[in-house]
């Protein structure tokens, strides 16, 4: 039997498929042959650009992490930031949401002896200040 | 050789990017959330320090709901010395058809107990979540000093700034930014606890815009910094983005035509894009904007925007209930 053309193959599967049938045992072998090969084929694609395994970039990758970490950059912190807070609820009854994955807290971080709690406060209204309507 | 130095530079310029870059350019709030009570009000809140700092303050909104009155209550806890302090902020509803309310901030009503109990419920219903707080930071919880508040009444959909903290040596400050608004959830339809509007097919009208988590807008492909918002997860079907220097727009998944708004861009899974003259705006969210398969016409209403003269090039964005109050 003589192959098949790439387009006589597609067509056939394709046909195959709509029709719910599964292609006979030829068909089907040569389809696996051709799928086989452009496997084969793959690897021989574009070259990785760079090798990982370089000293000199292990060596650098290895720096910027301690020198991050020294700096207090790189670090476990900055998750809280963009964390939801949890709701609570003190009634006993009914139902209260919760939003978001709620907060994480830094393991280090200012407390209320750095940042001291305010003897008054004085709300002011946000909105309208920078944004007002014309 | 050659290729290794580009890799070191390449590494250096992530570097950069990665520590110092990314943190100047995030938001500093480090704390953020919101709460429904029982009759559909939502107290949300952001709270952030400026400048910049890692902080291991628990901060929390809790509810108590007293009728038609809720109360939310803000609770700031150091685990570190075990001490809290809060303020309440009272909801008056003015207007039960246009659920307008009145807002007041009062000094913190709620006990030791009963703020542990509440922070108990939470740590409880949350097993293996590192909040920061312990059965033994609850257990030798204290008050610390609760500030005053001075008398003001506000309005329901206001956002409110509070500065809650402060160090004078360093210059640092927390503020707390918070907003409540008449903002329910499908859910309370099933609780019943809202009263349920009468039975009807859906319309375009209906569909909302989804937000999750806040907004980012690129504008010529160029990040725009975000303003502090309070609300940062909303359904809404108007959505309002205003950008120092460009203008004001409201965005509608309705053509709206009548009042003005015109075709200017595509809803597209978590990006809204849309153009005005030679300006590309472009918004992405941590949700689809709206979750249903498709891409979907975007109508836009622009504005003015009348702005303090020194400001700086940041946006604002926030759900709006009503077209007509707006074009007021």
């Amino acid at each position: 039997m003589n192959p098949l053309s790439e387009n006589q193959l597609d067509y056939l599967l394709a046909k195959a498929k709509h029709d719910q049938r599964v292609p006979s045992d030829e068909l089907f072998k040569s389809a696996l042959s051709k799928y086989q090969t452009q496997f084969t084929r793959r690897p021989q694609g574009p070259r990785i650009a760079f090798r990982t395994s370089t000293p000199a970039v292990a060596l650098i990758t290895a720096l910027i992490l301690v020198v991050g970490v020294f700096l207090g950059r790189v670090s476990w912190t900055t998750s809280s930031h963009s964390s939801k807070a949890p709701t609570l609820t003190v009634k006993e009854t009914g139902s209260c949401a919760s939003q978001g994955a709620g907060p994480v807290m830094p393991p280090t971080g200012l407390g209320f002896a750095e940042l001291i709690p305010a003897k008054e406060i004085t709300p002011y209204i946000v909105r309208g200040q920078k944004y007002a309507k014309q | 050789m050659q290729n290794n130095r580009s890799i070191a530079f390449n590494c250096i310029i992530a570097y950069i990017c990665f520590c110092g870059v990314l943190p100047l350019a995030s938001a500093s709030v480090f704390s953020s959330g919101a709460t429904w009570s029982n009759r559909g009000w939502k107290c949300s809140y952001a709270t952030d320090v400026t400048p910049d700092a890692s902080v291991r303050i628990y901060s929390d909104v809790i509810h108590s709901d007293g009728g038609d009155q809720p109360v939310f209550h803000r609770i700031f806890v150091d685990p570190s010395t075990n001490a809290y302090f809060g303020y309440d902020i009272m909801v008056q509803v003015t207007d039960r058809r246009a659920h307008t309310a009145a807002v007041r901030l009062l000094p913190l009503t709620l006990t030791v107990d009963q703020v542990r109990e509440a922070l108990t419920k939470f740590i409880v219903g949350h097993p293996g979540r590192n909040i920061g707080l312990s059965q033994e930071v609850l257990a030798a919880l204290r008050v610390a000093r609760m500030p005053r508040l001075s008398p003001a009444t506000f309005s329901s959909g206001q956002t409110l700034a509070l500065n809650v903290m402060e160090n004078s040596a360093t210059g640092q400050k927390v503020t707390d930014y918070i907003k409540v608004s008449w903002d329910p959830e499908p859910w309370m339809l099933e609780t019943g606890d809202v009263i349920a509007p009468p039975r009807r097919d859906l319309k375009v009208t209906d569909m909302t815009f989804h937000v999750v988590g806040g907004i980012e807008l690129r504008i010529n492909g160029q990040q725009i910094k975000r303003a502090i918002v309070a609300d940062d997860t909303f359904d809404s079907k108007l959505l309002e983005i205003s950008v120092a220097g460009y203008g004001r727009f409201l965005l509608s998944l309705d053509p709206r035509s009548t009042l003005g708004f015109q075709q200017l861009g595509e809803v597209r899974g978590r990006t809204i894009s849309f153009a005005k003259g030679n300006d590309h705006f472009e918004l992405r969210t941590t949700r689809e904007f709206v979750p249903v398969f498709g891409v979907w016409n975007l109508y836009v209403l622009s504005r003015p925007l009348s702005e303090l003269p020194s400001a700086a090039i940041d946006f604002w964005y926030a759900p709006v209930s009503d077209v007509s109050d707006d074009l007021k």
